[in-house]
């Protein structure tokens, strides 16, 4: 093992300490660190058997209480046995549902260790764990030790690289030691893809020669895959490309948008890799030549006021009366506001609506510019 | 003047029971079961909008929870664009922090829109129910009980509201024209009434007074007022769509869902209402081209996208010819 020595010293002695109603551990550290090596040796080391489940299984409640009750809730006749639920902080959203209260339940009446492992130590998940966790910290490898155990797997396996390159490679990989070591096996300098801005990127893919350096502009994007979508789409869609050329375009958005919100919804990120390559193929070639240029807005800058604070204020009012006659905010929103800003071209009914509700005057003088809106006066 | 006496959907809600329009077999089956208030189970409303469901929630919150209703009491819509998380999160609160007077004997959450939740969400909102069973109740309201999960029927009884006839609605139009002295042109407007909110008593009652604001109640100015509702709105979306104008439709859109805040999926669902009354387009096309983008709205993680690209689809019917 390198670096981290420490981290290991934690968990053997946490391990060593444990006993039922005890708190679990919780390896926190960005990816490549050792978190889940280190869990497999100390339970070698001890001689624990270990359960494991990780972020490619579907942890919902039910599913963790399946796999899990048994060890969880029961003492093994085979010898001792650690419960391993790695990448916690990829447990999100609906699909898994429920998992982290059942985890933190299952951790007080367990009878047996549960260790877990985590990235981000801001996300939700691991703050939801809060004090039903010891938390045991891992950091990155510093370049000094990168660079030395590259150096060494070059030499056990007789690979040939120059000083140069290894010190490359242990500066891209930047303390992510196992990518420094697929890197060095792959025989390829692991230089990360040049990012770009995001004006840069989608510009350079509306100009690319050909579809390989649509691709390549698109791999250098430097935001979330929801993010280029939607940098692609408002550009796209301001864009004076033909109506024809650009509703094509606006149609292989939408199905590259529908693979996206599948892939987040069952977290199944292994589609991700047909994205950028549908989008280079598809999207760039409706386009066709002299695209669009990179718009940020998807609406013309007096209507984007509106939304960031019209929409405010409305909401704000839909929820004030909402609350007053039993009914949620989106349903006055949609059944009722209409026709509230048309009686509001009164300013008898203005006056009490504003004051009914108890909302300041400010809201008098913005329901009275609704109510022009509405009635076109 | 109070929000109750100013609008009149308000002022002319039913306060009990007795006084809610039609609805019989709803209305028995109810107070047979408010006999006994400490017992009463978890409700499901399921019926078309402006049916009674919501102003029979009311009754029944006030019949039950007296002069402080309010304050236990909390109305939701369960689709809410935030999540079930945020729903639940409300829900929590309100069931932990409102103390509670005596002759109060629980807490009341009315869920609209339940039908309108993923099963994933429904099965949420069952276990939400569970853990909060104890000093609260639910009225779920819905539009077909059939889209509200099997598991969440089994915990609630389900009354059925119907869709209110022209008769009923126009009997009771004119009974408020009658208390709030209009002048109108007669029969025939209410008619324009029925044809434009078909049997929504809500937007019906809305309508008359949005109409009647000028003074004369008369089928023009009906039919102004119908044309600046959610569904006249959105029907100026598609006819500009339909008429091969894609950045109008684009941003009168984007001006309904972003700052007038209707949610996608009801703009999907109030533009395909809306598609039938319209003429001089291939109507198959149509169709499957609003079924292909409901199904993407759905799926996909940006609903702006998704309209956009179906408005930009409609457009082209009109090039096509």
């Amino acid at each position: 093992m390198v670096g981290n020595d420490e981290g290991k010293a934690k968990l053997a002695l946490w391990l060593k300490k444990w006993k039922p109603g005890g708190r679990a551990a919780l390896l926190v550290g960005p990816p490549g660190t050792g978190k889940t090596t280190t869990v497999h040796l100390v339970a070698d080391d001890m001689g624990v058997q270990l359960v494991e489940l990780n972020a490619s299984d579907a942890r919902t409640k039910d599913r963790l209480d399946k796999k899990l009750g048994e060890v969880i809730y029961s003492t093994s006749l085979l010898g001792k046995t650690m419960v391993f639920l790695d990448e916690v902080d990829g447990l999100a959203g609906r699909a898994d549902y429920g998992a982290i209260d059942f985890i933190k339940d299952a951790v007080k009446k367990s009878e047996n260790p549960v260790v877990m492992a985590a990235n981000d130590p801001d996300s939700d998940q691991v703050k939801k764990l809060g004090s039903s966790v010891t938390k045991i910290e891992f950091r990155r490898a510093d370049l000094q030790t990168v660079r030395q155990r590259l150096e060494a797997i070059a030499r056990l396996e007789g690979v040939d690289f120059g000083p140069g390159e290894i010190e490359e490679l242990a500066r891209v990989a930047n303390g992510d030691l196992r990518s420094a070591i697929n890197a060095l096996q792959a025989g390829i300098p692991a230089r990360k893809d040049e990012e770009l801005t995001a004006s840069e990127s989608i510009n350079a893919f509306f100009d690319a020669i050909d579809e390989g350096a649509a691709l390549a502009a698109l791999k250098a994007y430097p935001g979330q895959p929801r993010e280029k979508i939607r940098d692609l789409f408002t550009s796209v869609v301001r864009s004076g490309v033909h109506e024809e050329r650009k509703s094509e375009a606006l149609d292989v958005l939408s199905r590259a948008d529908m693979l996206l919100g599948r892939m987040m919804r069952g977290k199944d990120w292994r589609l991700l890799r047909y994205l950028d390559p549908t989008l280079a193929s598809e999207l760039w070639r409706s386009l066709g030549d002299g695209g669009p240029k990179y718009t940020m807005d998807a609406v013309p800058w007096p209507l984007q006021l509106r939304i960031w604070n019209d929409s405010k204020r409305l909401k704000e009012i839909a929820s004030a009366a909402g609350r007053r006659l039993a009914i949620s905010q989106k349903g006055f929103m949609v059944e009722d506001m209409p026709f509230v800003l048309l009686l509001c071209s009164d300013g008898g009914f203005r006056e009490s609506f504003v004051k009914s509700l108890n909302l300041d005057e400010g809201y008098g003088a913005f329901l009275a510019k609704e109510a022009a809106r509405k009635t076109g006066r | 003047m109070p929000l109750e006496d100013l609008m009149w959907v308000e002022k002319y809600r039913p306060s009990s029971l007795e006084d809610l329009v039609d609805q019989t077999a709803v209305k028995q089956r109810l107070m047979a079961l408010l006999v006994k208030k400490g017992q009463l189970p978890h409700l499901l409303f399921a019926g078309p909008p402006g049916s009674g469901k919501t102003s029979t929630a009311v009754i029944i919150a006030k019949q039950i929870l007296g002069e402080h209703w309010r304050d236990y009491t909390l109305s939701l819509n369960a689709s809410d664009e935030r999540g079930i998380d945020v729903v639940r999160e409300r829900i929590k609160t309100f069931a932990r922090f409102a103390d509670r007077r005596e002759g109060v004997p629980y807490r009341l959450v009315i869920l609209d829109e339940s039908d309108e939740m993923t099963s994933d969400g429904q099965t949420a909102l069952r276990r939400i129910m569970e853990e909060n069973s104890e000093h609260t109740r639910f009225i779920l309201i819905c539009n077909y009980s059939s889209g509200i999960i099997e598991p969440l029927q089994s915990r609630c009884v389900i009354f059925r509201f119907q869709r209110y006839d022209e008769a009923s609605v126009t009997e009771h139009l004119k009974s408020i024209s009658k208390k709030e002295k209009l002048r109108h042109q007669g029969d025939s407007v209410f008619a324009a009434i029925y044809e434009a909110t078909q049997g929504d008593l809500r937007q019906a009652i809305n309508t008359l007074q949005a109409a009647s604001a000028s003074g004369e109640l008369t089928v023009e100015s009906v039919k102004a007022v119908t044309g600046a509702a959610v569904k006249g709105r959105v029907g100026a979306v598609i006819e500009a769509a339909l008429g091969g104008d894609f950045e109008a439709a684009r941003t009168r859109m984007v001006e309904l869902t972003r700052v007038y805040g209707i949610p996608e999926r009801d703009f999907l669902k109030y533009a395909y209402e809306t598609l039938g009354s319209m003429k001089g387009f291939d109507r198959a096309r149509a169709v499957s081209i609003f079924a292909e983008y409901d199904f993407r709205l759905v799926q996909g993680s940006q609903p702006e996208l998704q309209l956009a690209a179906m408005l930009a689809q409609l457009a082209r019917l009109k090039k096509e010819g």
